[in-house]
């Protein structure tokens, strides 16, 4: 079996060497002969686009019309229920404590058959203080993560699995309101699926959608992700990135691919290395080790409720995270390419490898292009013109015309699909959407240089009284 | 596709099968229509996205799917991007989406204008707004893409509409009788309708378009189809302002003395409404006792006439198929003999090398005398056209051709008499053409 690396270092000492070799390459080619060595470079970017963009915009789009979600849970006895244990890391979040344990307590699976543990930060005291005011349900546990690891959800994640009880084990974020029936949803579609499928993962929406210009993006987003993009690598038997939160795992297999200790921070029989703990997007990672075990990952039909970050400081910190973990990610899993293709399948690893490290490079791209277009269409530069011979001219084009047709046209149709009408207007401002995810790009490139362990902590500025409303919740 | 739209929309509107088989045979028997199939031209491309149009929103009125807005939406992009009559018809389908769907929230048109004149918006109106941009985006963003490209590429927004070899004026003069002229606006445009769908299915899809006012009494699903007639008033207004160049040999036009037919094949749009209401009227035999044979019997009779018409057309296709007409007109116009003689010489001395001639006024010339067009360096050569103008031999022209001295072309102003033309030998000329070789 292939060994489990992880995000501890930056890159390895094959890649640095790869790098150098790459870059020394291209400076010698610049020297010799620097028209084609450009053109040669425009030519492997723009085949990096037509894969990319063929696949995120056109396959996985159309496979996904032709995913059929397990049905929801028709009838299970009680006692054929599984155990189950909810991890509930929570930083910072003590306004978010008491909806977060009123959407657990709402849930309908039998109190005897569940865990669910509060995962909290030494360095934490006022979220602490607040647990202990709570008066919590007897299923509740709370764990106080100790300091000295990196300090990140999956290192907190890790404790969690240590002390899981459950058959099967689910993560929510303090801002997360899964649907009521979420469990035995997820029960019911992992047994009605193949034996290997161990993970299924629960769409995830945004109640606040009308809060913001941002959040307009963020909701649209969401239903492309995880309607669109989930779902067809799901039809297409590919590794779907998980998505944060609301993936229901068979704990046996997060136990069967950790980490081995000697990699982990801490070693001790409390903290099983399910996850990355120096990965930011750590569950994209974990979905890379399952399918390294030959599991699966489906999608099935429910939906968690969270809330987007309102503001353009708060989005551009998460989404920085996000990218920066996707290319940490994909680098981790290009350090042994050869290994990993071999035992994850040459196909899944080359459309998982594109996903992670495709996401940031295609947005770290558009930048000199767009630069390109506009400069070309300014000053009708021969220059410009030269490094676009005929094929790679006509590739260009209908790369920039129908790669961001299609993108508008998703986003439009994303705001119909799940009755988001009233944002349809504001996809007219996706220039400066654009915008800002480039600028994000580039920040998360700077932050995986010098601080790539660092967990923007995403604040949550929510109105608890909207919220209920919003999502026909009870209680005060 | 067309064929099976036409289909689809009658069904849909009528669930009869026979009534929507024959007003599809309408438009599959159409002598022009199968003419046309012949040809290069765009009509048959913008005919199926407009049906498309109509099919996608009349299903999406009757069934509310989001889906078929989309659909709609698509149809809109690609006939937009296809001819310019689509821009208006898709104009037409946005009034008739956002009335129905305001209509559907409010009821009657007095709440309708209540709501615009009191702004009172809700979350519906909202969401219907939403709905109403969506359709927007997806169908208009063709349009929108087709100016910024004019303006990028050649540097004028609206160069398709005012541009050197777009200006309406090039094909209409201001003394052009239906210029500022109602009556034979109108008359044209009829004229160019009877000519491509023959009289009596004329007369047929007006006493349909009674039936479907007195029966469908413009019932929301039947507004797209209607709004297909758009284009009737929309070439007579276009003939009046001197926007569009159409001539029937009906009507007397100072411009082309010799040749009276131009373009009357844009009165084909009309076989869309026309086979739609056909079929819809037919449907509408059956509705009281033995209903379905007298249905029955009236698609018989329309498909037996349609069949005569058609035979009857291609006994003489030359003079009966007017959109064959018009071509075999102008190819044996004189103006055209000298570009076919000019044509035979190239064919058969030309041995290689590029060649300059402007395309406009040319067209049928690089075909005839069987030339590569990547061996033509024309008007449409990207920045090519004007530098090789101005001293052809540095640009490796081997050939010239110039039309003139009546109606001369561009290669004629700019070379003739020009000492550029010295590294050329003259190797052929007629009353209209002169061919250069190089020495």
């Amino acid at each position: 079996m292939v060994e489990r690396l992880t995000a501890e270092r930056r890159l390895s000492l094959g890649q640095v060497i790869v790098g150098v070799v790459l870059l020394a390459s291209i400076a010698a080619g610049l020297l010799l002969n620097s028209l084609d060595t450009l053109r040669v470079i425009n030519g492997v970017f723009l085949a990096f686009w037509s894969l990319f963009v063929g696949l995120m915009l056109v396959v996985l789009p159309f496979a996904s019309m032709r995913y059929r979600m397990p049905s929801k849970f028709i009838e299970i006895l009680e006692r054929d229920l599984p155990t189950y244990t909810i991890v509930l890391p929570v930083v910072r979040e003590k306004d978010n404590l008491k909806p977060l344990v009123e959407a657990i307590k709402q849930l309908n699976y039998p109190a005897k058959l569940l865990q669910a543990i509060l995962l909290l930060e030494e360095d934490d005291p006022e979220t602490i203080e607040a647990v202990n005011r709570l008066d919590l349900p007897q299923y509740f546990e709370d764990l106080v993560v100790p300091a000295g690891g990196p300090k990140t959800k999956p290192n907190a994640m890790n404790f969690g699995l240590g002390q899981a009880t459950g058959e099967n084990f689910v993560v929510y974020d303090a801002e997360d309101r899964p649907e009521s029936n979420q469990l035995r949803d997820a029960v019911w579609a992992l047994r009605n699926s193949a034996k290997n499928v161990v993970c299924a993962q629960a769409r995830l929406y945004f109640w606040n959608r009308t809060d913001s210009w941002i959040t307009n993006f963020y909701w649209s987003e969401y239903v492309m992700h995880f309607e669109w993009v989930l779902a067809g690598l799901s039809k297409l038997k590919l590794v779907p990135p998980l998505g944060g939160t609301s993936n229901h795992f068979k704990t046996e297999a997060l136990r069967k691919v950790a980490i081995s200790q000697d990699k982990l921070p801490f070693k001790s029989d409390g903290y099983i290395g399910g996850w990355d703990p120096w990965n930011v997007t750590e569950d994209a990672d974990l979905a890379g080790a399952l399918a390294l075990h030959d599991y699966r990952t489906i999608m099935f039909d429910s939906v968690t409720h969270e809330s987007a970050c309102k503001d353009i400081s708060h989005a551009d910190k998460q989404r920085r995270r996000w990218l920066k973990g996707y290319f940490h990610t994909g680098m981790v899993y290009t350090r042994h390419p050869l290994k990993y293709a071999h035992a994850m399948g040459p196909l899944k690893y080359a459309v998982y490898v594109l996903i992670l490290l495709g996401t940031p490079l295609s947005l770290w791209l558009s930048l000199p292009y767009w630069g390109l277009t506009i400069a070309y269409f300014t000053t009708h530069s021969e220059a410009i013109r030269s490094l676009f011979p005929t094929p790679l001219f006509y590739a260009g084009v209908l790369l920039m015309v129908f790669g961001n047709l299609l993108k508008f046209y998703q986003m439009v149709v994303s705001c119909l699909h799940r009755n988001g009408e009233t944002s349809v207007k504001y996809m007219l401002l996706v220039p400066l959407w654009w915008i800002l995810s480039i600028y994000t790009a580039y920040m998360a490139l700077w932050e995986f240089m010098v601080k790539p362990h660092h967990w923007h902590k995403t604040e949550h500025i929510q109105d608890l009284e909207q919220e209920r409303i919003e999502l026909g919740l009870t209680g005060t | 596709m067309a064929s099976v739209l036409l289909y689809k929309i009658i069904f849909d509107l009528t669930s009869k099968k026979l009534p929507a088989l024959t007003g599809a045979f309408v438009f599959m028997a159409n002598p022009n229509i199968l003419y046309m199939q012949s040809t290069a031209m765009t009509e048959l491309l913008l005919f199926a996205c407009m049906l498309g149009m109509v099919y996608s929103l009349q299903r999406w009125i009757r069934t509310e799917e989001k889906k078929y807005l989309l659909y709609a939406g698509i149809a809109s992009f690609l006939g937009t991007l296809s001819r310019y009559e689509a821009w208006v018809l898709f104009a037409a389908m946005l009034v008739v989406m956002f009335y129905v769907g305001w209509r559907k929230q409010y009821g009657s048109p007095y709440h309708l204008v209540r709501g615009v004149v009191q702004k009172r918006y809700r979350h519906q109106d909202n969401v219907l707004g939403g709905r109403f941009l969506a359709f927007l985006f997806v169908g208009g963003i063709g349009i929108l893409g087709w100016v910024f490209w004019n303006d990028l590429i050649l540097g004028n927004p609206l160069y398709f509409q005012d541009g050197q070899y777009a200006k309406p004026s090039l094909w209409v003069g201001k003394s052009d009788k239906v210029v500022g002229n109602w009556v034979a606006s109108f008359h044209t445009y009829w004229y160019a309708m009877t000519d491509n769908l023959h009289l009596v299915i004329v007369v047929l899809m007006i006493v349909g378009l009674l039936v479907m006012l007195v029966r469908g009494r413009l019932r929301h699903e039947t507004l797209p189809a209607l709004t297909l007639l758009v284009m009737f008033p929309f070439y007579v207004v276009a003939l009046y302002e001197g926007q569009r160049p159409l001539y029937v040999s009906q009507v007397q036009h100072a411009a082309f003395e010799t040749n009276n037919l131009l373009n009357v094949r844009f009165g084909l749009l009309m076989v869309l409404p026309a086979s739609i209401l056909i079929g819809y009227m037919v449907a509408q035999l059956d509705w009281k006792r033995h209903g379905k044979v007298l249905c029955a019997v009236g698609c018989a009779a329309v498909a037996a006439l349609t069949i005569v018409l058609a035979v009857e057309s291609f006994n003489d296709p030359a003079s009966s198929i007017i959109t064959n007409k018009e071509a075999v007109v102008e190819m044996h116009s004189t103006y055209d003999e000298d570009s076919a003689m000019t044509s035979q010489y190239l064919r058969h001395h030309y041995n290689g090398g590029l060649v300059l001639m402007e395309s406009y006024g040319n067209e049928a010339l690089p075909y005839q005398a069987h030339l590569s067009l990547g061996d033509v360096v024309y008007e449409g050569s990207y920045k090519l056209w004007n530098p090789t103008l101005a001293n052809p031999s540095a640009h490796h022209i081997r050939w010239i051709v110039m039309r003139g001295p009546s109606q001369p072309d561009d290669v004629y102003k700019r070379l003739h008499y020009s000492p550029e033309l010295s590294s050329y030998k003259l190797v052929y000329k007629n009353p209209d053409y002169s061919v250069y070789e190089r020495n």
